[in-house]
């Protein structure tokens, strides 16, 4: 996640055009516009945000091998779109392989671009600002931050069996075969750390310290809330007009 | 019987029983999160994603274990795989399931174990099917997409194939992870677990 660049939208502007800009692309039937979507709007704001590296990364990875399943199947396999009789167009069925994997990147790159883009510093006040409040403001922090410990926990673990000689080796294959000595020792930490959260949860008044850090005021351009929210609005309408 | 919820209560007064549980939501995300990711390393063509819910739902109630599911999907969403969130709902309907199911002890026993977890992959695999379909045209790009494949190759329309690959291949996975919540959870020491003063750790034989 990055820290505060000099673009920053607002939460609810960010939030208000998530969902608009999520209604659109299911609206979304057409694969040129679809496809103009994901170059010319979705692209360059990867790219303000310096978060192209994780959507490639979901493109390749994620929706090109389902893109060539979909291709097998739907343009040969079965030879038609769903709906028409098997084998009767087989470039229809091709189109709706095309069609399926532009939709799953304009999903995952909407997700993508409305969280990845929120500074890390502003993480807390943009769950705040969609009304998080709270225990649940915590609990959205928490959520978001655990994960790097856990790993530290796990990594913990590997490290202790290696040094008494239950792992040969550190190599990939090795750990995997730790999985199982490594879940229950991560249970057992995961509930004491509740325990030690709750603690401090309760004696440094944390979540009064979070509401606190949360509730500053929050400096965004008028000029870049607009154009988010008009270019949200804008595929919305687009969409709606070409079903 | 009365000792043990004196026990219960006593452990239980240590600190906010309702802060307590929602301390473990965070904790239980991460667990979906690092299980889900081992397997998906493992290239094992099953999904391992919902222990944490289904643990959490067990240690701290419904309202938790939806939680859990539901931000597991999304933070998954954001750390690994964008379209995820679209299945956040199926993570509901995992931890609806278990929460009554283990009001009735459903996990008191292997063999009960089993049972709850082919159930919960028949309905999560229905409750997935119409996400599968719209979203994904009914390939997810996983292991069972070549049932999918055949059932769709052999004339029959898309919703009923992604049903059908769902109901085969969902029970396997659901009650593998119904094992593995239970399994891991017995080895927790139980005078952690005491202090979720829940009804169905306690109905469920983990405490």
């Amino acid at each position: 996640m990055p820290y505060s660049t000099h673009i920053s939208v607002h939460p609810k502007v960010r939030g208000i055009s998530t969902i608009l800009a999520i209604i659109g692309t299911l609206f979304a039937n057409d694969i040129i516009i679809m496809l103009f979507a994901w170059l010319v709007l979705l692209i360059p704001l990867f790219t303000l945000t310096s978060t192209m590296r994780s959507h490639g990364r979901f493109v390749i990875k994620i929706v090109a091998p389902i893109f060539i399943i979909l291709l097998v199947v739907w343009g040969w396999l079965v030879g038609a779109p769903p709906g028409l009789q098997p084998g009767s167009s087989s470039v229809d069925g091709a189109r709706f392989a095309i069609f399926i994997s532009l939709r799953l990147i304009l999903l995952g790159g909407i997700f993508q671009l409305c969280f990845l883009s929120i500074p890390y510093d502003k993480l807390i006040n943009t769950f705040r600002q969609w009304g998080l409040k709270g225990n649940w403001l915590v609990v959205a922090a928490g959520a978001f931050t655990i994960w790097p410990e856990l790993k530290l926990r796990g990594e913990q673990i590997l490290d202790a069996r290696y040094a008494r000689g239950l792992t040969p080796d550190r190599k990939l294959f090795s750990r995997i075969q730790q999985f199982p000595f490594l879940l229950r020792p991560l249970l057992t930490w995961a509930i004491r750390s509740a325990n030690d959260r709750t603690q401090l949860w309760d004696q440094r008044r944390l979540i009064l310290k979070l509401g606190r850090r949360s509730s500053q005021k929050y400096h965004s351009s008028f000029f870049i809330n607009a154009y988010v929210l008009l270019i949200s609005i804008t595929w919305l309408i687009i969409n709606l007009l070409f079903i | 019987m009365e000792q043990e919820n004196e026990k219960i209560s006593f452990s239980s007064t240590l600190y906010p029983p309702t802060q307590f549980k929602l301390a473990l939501i965070p904790l239980g995300i991460a667990l979906n999160l690092a299980v889900g990711t081992i397997i998906s390393i493992l290239k094992i063509p099953i999904y391992m994603d919902a222990v944490g819910t289904i643990i959490v739902t067990l240690l701290a109630g419904l309202g938790a274990g939806i939680a859990t599911g539901v931000l597991s999907f999304i933070i998954g969403g954001v750390l690994t795989n964008p379209v995820l969130p679209y299945f956040a709902g199926t993570q509901a309907v995992i931890a609806i399931y278990v929460y009554f199911l283990a009001k009735h002890a459903a996990f008191s026993t292997t063999f009960k174990t089993i049972l709850s977890g082919i159930g919960l992959g028949v309905i999560a695999g229905i409750v997935s099917a119409p996400i599968i379909v719209y979203l994904f045209g009914g390939i997810t790009g996983s292991g069972r997409s070549l049932i999918t494949a055949y059932l769709l190759a052999t004339g029959k329309n898309i919703l009923k194939s992604v049903i059908l690959t769902g109901a085969a291949a969902e029970p396997i996975d659901k009650t593998f992870q119904c094992l593995l919540a239970i399994w891991l959870l017995k080895g927790v020491p139980k005078s952690f677990l005491r202090r979720f003063k829940s009804l169905s750790l306690e109905r469920n034989n983990l405490i």
